[in-house]
C-alpha cells in the first residue's frame, strides 16, 4: 500500500462524490422551475394535461432531489474528510456561505418540500402551489450560495492573510467576487436546460411510440420553447464566464483552447482535437478550423491569443482533461442551439410533433444537459488546479492525514453504494418513464388529486379537507 | 402537380438553408463575435423569434397537415 | 460579547435539534427490523415521510457551523472520525433513497425496507461511535488529528454506539405511538415498555466505564455538578416516566413522546457540559479553535435571523401533517 498517493485518492474521492452530487441538483434545480410554471398553467387555465404532466414528473423530481439530498450531506463532510488543511484554512470563509445556504436554502426546500409531495389533499391548491415556488426558490437560493463559496475558490476576494490564516475583510466582496456574477446565470441556465432537453427527449419518446400524445405534445411544446431562450441566453452568458477567465484565471483558458505556443500562429485555427504531450509542452495532433480561434477568441479575423506555456509549469492545469471536458460542453451547447434553432423552423411548419428523425436526435439528447454541465464542472475544477483556492493554496497542501489504504477502501466503498444510488434511480425512472402518466401506480399518485379530479366520488381523503381548508 | 411539388421542395430546401445561415450568425451575434452592444440585440432578437414562431404556430393539439 | 461561545451555542443547538428531530426519524427505521407485517411497515414509513428531510438538514447545520466557527476542530474531528462518519454518510444515503425508492416499487419493496432498517441502525450507532470517541479522548499533532482512524472502534465507542441506538429508538416508538393507529400503535406500546429502561441502563453502564477511562470527565463534573445532576435526575425521570406511562392508555400520547424529547435533551445537555468548554474534548477549547470575528459575526447574524424563520415553517410543516398517518397513507 505504499505506493498508493493519498492526495491522488482524496482527490478522486472528492471529485467522485461532488460529480455524482451535482448531477442531482442539476435535474431538480431545473424541474423544480419546471414543475412550478406548469402548475401555474394549471392553476390558470384548468387544463387537466398540466396536472397530469405535474404528477408525472414530480414523482422523478422526488427521487432526484432525495438523492441530492443524501448525497449532499455528504459534501458538508467530504471538506473534511479528504481536505482538511482546505477546510482549516478556507472554513472561516467558504464555511458560513454553505451555512447560509443550509439556513437559507436547505431548510426552505426540506420544510415545503413534503407539502409539495404529500400535502394537496391537507392545504389548498394556492398553497400547494405556493409550497412548489419556495421549494424553485430553495433551489436557486441554493445554486447562488455554493457558486458564490465555489466562485471564491476560483476568484479569492475580499479576504487578507494574518499569521497564516484567512481573515474575511469584506463579506461582499467574498460572495459578489470576480466569477460569482458570471457563473451563477451560467450554472443556473445549464439546470434549466437539463430539464428542458430532459422533459423533451422523453417526451418525444413517447410520440415515437404515439402513446401519450396530448401530454407528450404539450411537455414538447413547453421544453422546446423553454430550450429556445435558454440556449440563446446561454451562450450570451458562456461568452462573458470566457472573458472572466481571461482576465482572472488565463491558465484556465489557456489549457481549454489547446494552445502551449507563448502567441499563436495568425489567423489562429480553432482547435477541435489535440493529443498534447504535457511533458514536452507541445501538442503531438492538433485538428481545427481555421480562423475561427481568432473569430472566436480575439473577435477578428487574424489575431492571437497566448498559450499554455505562458504559466509557469508548476502552476499549468493538465490540458487534456480541461480542453476536453471544455469541448465536450462546448459542443452539446452548439448542439442545443442547432436543435433550438431547427424546432422553430419545424414549429413553424406544424411538423415539431411529428419529424420522426428530430425526435429520435431528442431522445438521443434526453441526458444531454447532465453531461454539458459536468464537463463545464470538470474544466473549472481541473483547470484551477495545481491550486485549490487559486493563488493562495496548493491542492497538494490541502489533503486530510489519512492513510492511504483508508482513503482507498472509502472510495470503493462511495463507489459500489452510488453505484446502488444510480442504479436504482435509473431502473426506477425508465420505469416510471415506460408506465406512463396515465398508468401511474396510487402511491405514485403523491395526493391522488388527480383521481379526485377525475372521480369526486372515490375521494377516500375528504376529511382532511374539510379541516384545513 | 409534379413540378410543383419538386419546386416547393426546392423552396423549402433553399429556406431551410437561409434559416440553417440565420442560426449560425445568430449564435455568433449572440457569442459576442461583434460586441457586446450587438450580442444583447442579438439575445433579444432569439427571444423574440421564439416567442413569435411558438404563439403563430399550430398548437400542440392540433394534427398537422399531411 | 464572546462571539466563539454564541457560536458553540448555536453549534449545540443545532445538534441537539439533530438528535431530538433525525433520533425520532432514525429510531423509527431501527424499529423497522422487529416488524413483519407489510402494512405497518408502510404506516411506520408514512409516519415520518412528510418531514424526515428537514430534520436531517440540521445535521449539515451542525456540521457547517463547525466548519465556519471552529474550522480548526471540524479539520481534527472529521479525519478523527473517518470511518465512522463515512459510515453514517453511507448508511444515511442508502436509507434516504429507500424513501424514494420504496415508494415506486411494490415487488422489491421488503428489500428496500430492509435497506432502510439497516441504515438507520448504522448511521444511529455510528453516531454514538462519533460520542465514545470524543468522550474517549482525539490524539491531536499541533492542528491535525495525531491518531488511527480505528481508535473510534475501542470496545466502549462500540458500547455508546448501542446506547445510541436504545436513545434513538425510545424516540421512534414515542413518534409512532403518537402518529400511529391499531397496530402499528399497539406495536409502539409493546416496546415503550421497555426501551426507555434499556437506554437508562445502557447510558449508566456508559456513563461509569466514561469516567474511569477519562479521569478529566470527573473533573468536569465536579465542575458542574449542581447543573449536571439536574440533567441526568431529568434523564433518569423522563426514562422510568415514559415506561410507567406505556401501559396506560388513558393518558395523551404526546405525554409519552414529550418525554422521550426531554430524556434526550437532558442526555444532551449533559454531555455538552461535561465538555464544556472543549470543542475537542479535553485538549482545545472552543476559543483556541475559534475563527476569526468577521466570521463568527456573519454567521451569528445569519443564525439569529434566520433561524426563527426556519423555525415557523418547519413547525408549519408539521402542523400540515399533524394528527395519525391516515390509514392508506398521506396520498
Amino acid at each position: 500500500m505504499h505506493d498508493l498517493d493519498p492526495l491522488i485518492l482524496a482527490r478522486l474521492q472528492f471529485a467522485f462524490t461532488i460529480s455524482f452530487h451535482i448531477i442531482f441538483p442539476t435535474i431538480s434545480i431545473g424541474l423544480a422551475l419546471f414543475l412550478a410554471i406548469v402548475e401555474a398553467l394549471w392553476l390558470k387555465t384548468g387544463d387537466l394535461v398540466y396536472r397530469q404532466i405535474y404528477r408525472f414528473w414530480l414523482n422523478i423530481f422526488a427521487m432526484s432531489f432525495g438523492i441530492g439530498v443524501v448525497t449532499g450531506i455528504v459534501m458538508s463532510f467530504q471538506f473534511g474528510l479528504t481536505f482538511a488543511k482546505f477546510a482549516q484554512l478556507a472554513g472561516p470563509v467558504i464555511g458560513p456561505l454553505i451555512g447560509y445556504e443550509a439556513l437559507t436554502a436547505f431548510f426552505l426546500e426540506a420544510g415545503f418540500l413534503g407539502i409539495m409531495l404529500f400535502g394537496e389533499s391537507r392545504v389548498g391548491p394556492k398553497l400547494h402551489f405556493f409550497a412548489t415556488c419556495m421549494v424553485a426558490l430553495g433551489t436557486t437560493i441554493s445554486t447562488a450560495w455554493i457558486l458564490a463559496a465555489n466562485s471564491w475558490m476560483q476568484t479569492p476576494a475580499g479576504v487578507a492573510w494574518d499569521h497564516g490564516r484567512l481573515i474575511v475583510t469584506d463579506w461582499w466582496r467574498v460572495i459578489d467576487n470576480p466569477s460569482w456574477s458570471v457563473r451563477l446565470p451560467h450554472m443556473l441556465l445549464a439546470a434549466y436546460l437539463t430539464a428542458a432537453f430532459l422533459v423533451s427527449g422523453v417526451s418525444a419518446w413517447y410520440l415515437l411510440r404515439g402513446r401519450e400524445t396530448t401530454f407528450a405534445r404539450r411537455t414538447l411544446s413547453l421544453g422546446m420553447a423553454a430550450a429556445c431562450i435558454l440556449i440563446a441566453a446561454q451562450v450570451f452568458v458562456g461568452d462573458h464566464v470566457g472573458t472572466t477567465l481571461v482576465k482572472y484565471q488565463p491558465a484556465k483558458l489557456q489549457a481549454a483552447e489547446g494552445w502551449w505556443d507563448k502567441t499563436t500562429p495568425s489567423p489562429t485555427p480553432y482547435l477541435w482535437i489535440i493529443v498534447p504531450d504535457q511533458a514536452g509542452q507541445r501538442n503531438r495532433f492538433q485538428m481545427g478550423t481555421p480562423y475561427f480561434g481568432s473569430i472566436w477568441l480575439t473577435r477578428s479575423l487574424h489575431g492571437t491569443i497566448g498559450g499554455l506555456r505562458n504559466t509557469p509549469v508548476d502552476q499549468q492545469p493538465r490540458m487534456v482533461l480541461v480542453f476536453y471536458s471544455f469541448k465536450i460542453m462546448l459542443a452539446l451547447g452548439m448542439t442545443m442551439f442547432t436543435i433550438a434553432v431547427i424546432s422553430l423552423w419545424l414549429r413553424w411548419h406544424g411538423r415539431l410533433y411529428s419529424a420522426r428523425w428530430f425526435l429520435r436526435t431528442l431522445v438521443v439528447m434526453t441526458p444531454s444537459g447532465v453531461v454539458a454541465t459536468l464537463g463545464g464542472w470538470y474544466m473549472a475544477e481541473i483547470g484551477r488546479q495545481p491550486f485549490v483556492i487559486t493563488g493562495m493554496m496548493r491542492t497538494a497542501d490541502a489533503v486530510s492525514p489519512v492513510p492511504a489504504a483508508t482513503l482507498l477502501s472509502t472510495l470503493i466503498a462511495f463507489v459500489c453504494v452510488y453505484a446502488v444510488f444510480f442504479g436504482a434511480f435509473l431502473i426506477f425512472t425508465l420505469r416510471l418513464i415506460r408506465r406512463g402518466p396515465v398508468g401511474l401506480p396510487p402511491h405514485a399518485l403523491p395526493s391522488g388529486s388527480l383521481k379526485r379530479d377525475l372521480r369526486p366520488e372515490i375521494a377516500g381523503v375528504q376529511p382532511y379537507l374539510s379541516g384545513t381548508e | 402537380m409534379k413540378t410543383r411539388s419538386r419546386r416547393t421542395s426546392a423552396l423549402g430546401f433553399l429556406a431551410a438553408v437561409l434559416t440553417g445561415l440565420a442560426g449560425f450568425l445568430a449564435f455568433n451575434v449572440v457569442d459576442g463575435v461583434f460586441g457586446l452592444v450587438e450580442s444583447i440585440l442579438g439575445l433579444v432578437v432569439c427571444i423574440a423569434i421564439t416567442v413569435f414562431v411558438v404563439q403563430r404556430s399550430p398548437p400542440p393539439e392540433e394534427e398537422p397537415d399531411a | 460579547m464572546d462571539l466563539p461561545l454564541l457560536s458553540a451555542l448555536f453549534l449545540m443547538f443545532a445538534l441537539t435539534m439533530y438528535v431530538m428531530l433525525d433520533g425520532f426519524d432514525l429510531g423509527v427505521g431501527v424499529l423497522l427490523l422487529p416488524q413483519r407485517d407489510q402494512q405497518v411497515r408502510n404506516r411506520m414509513v408514512d409516519a415520518i415521510a412528510p418531514t424526515w428531510d428537514g430534520n436531517e438538514t440540521w445535521l449539515i447545520m451542525a456540521a457547517l457551523t463547525l466548519l465556519a466557527g471552529f474550522p480548526l476542530a471540524y479539520g481534527i474531528l472529521v479525519p478523527a472520525f473517518y470511518i465512522p462518519v463515512v459510515l453514517m454518510l453511507l448508511s444515511l444515503g442508502l436509507r434516504g433513497v429507500s424513501f424514494e425508492f420504496r415508494h415506486n416499487s411494490a415487488t422489491s419493496r421488503r428489500r428496500w425496507d430492509f435497506v432502510f432498517a439497516g441504515g438507520s441502525l448504522i448511521a444511529a450507532w455510528a453516531q454514538g461511535l462519533v460520542v465514545g470517541g470524543l468522550i474517549q479522548g482525539v490524539d491531536t499533532d499541533l492542528d491535525s488529528f495525531g491518531g488511527s482512524p480505528l481508535d473510534a472502534f475501542s470496545p466502549f465507542c462500540l458500547l455508546a454506539g448501542v446506547t445510541v441506538v436504545a436513545g434513538y429508538a425510545t424516540l421512534g416508538v414515542g413518534w409512532l405511538r403518537l402518529k400511529g393507529e391499531d397496530a402499528t400503535r399497539a406495536f409502539a406500546r409493546r416496546h415503550q415498555r421497555w426501551l426507555p429502561l434499556a437506554f437508562l441502563g445502557m447510558t449508566i453502564i456508559t456513563g461509569a466505564i466514561a469516567i474511569s477511562i477519562q479521569p478529566n470527565l470527573a473533573v468536569s463534573w465536579r465542575d458542574h455538578r449542581i447543573a449536571l445532576s439536574c440533567c441526568l435526575i431529568a434523564f433518569a425521570a423522563c426514562g422510568l416516566g415514559i415506561a410507567w406511562l406505556a401501559g396506560r392508555d388513558d393518558v395523551d400520547d404526546r405525554i409519552g413522546f414529550g418525554l422521550a424529547l426531554a430524556m434526550m435533551l437532558s442526555g444532551v445537555v449533559a454531555l455538552g457540559l461535561s465538555f464544556f468548554p472543549y470543542v475537542i474534548p479535553f485538549r482545545i477549547t472552543l476559543w483556541q479553535a475559534a475563527s476569526a470575528a468577521s466570521t463568527q459575526e456573519f454567521l451569528l447574524i445569519g443564525a439569529l435571523v434566520v433561524t426563527p424563520v426556519v423555525l415557523a415553517y418547519s413547525a408549519f410543516a408539521y402542523k400540515v401533517f399533524r394528527g395519525r398517518t391516515p390509514a392508506e397513507g398521506w396520498y
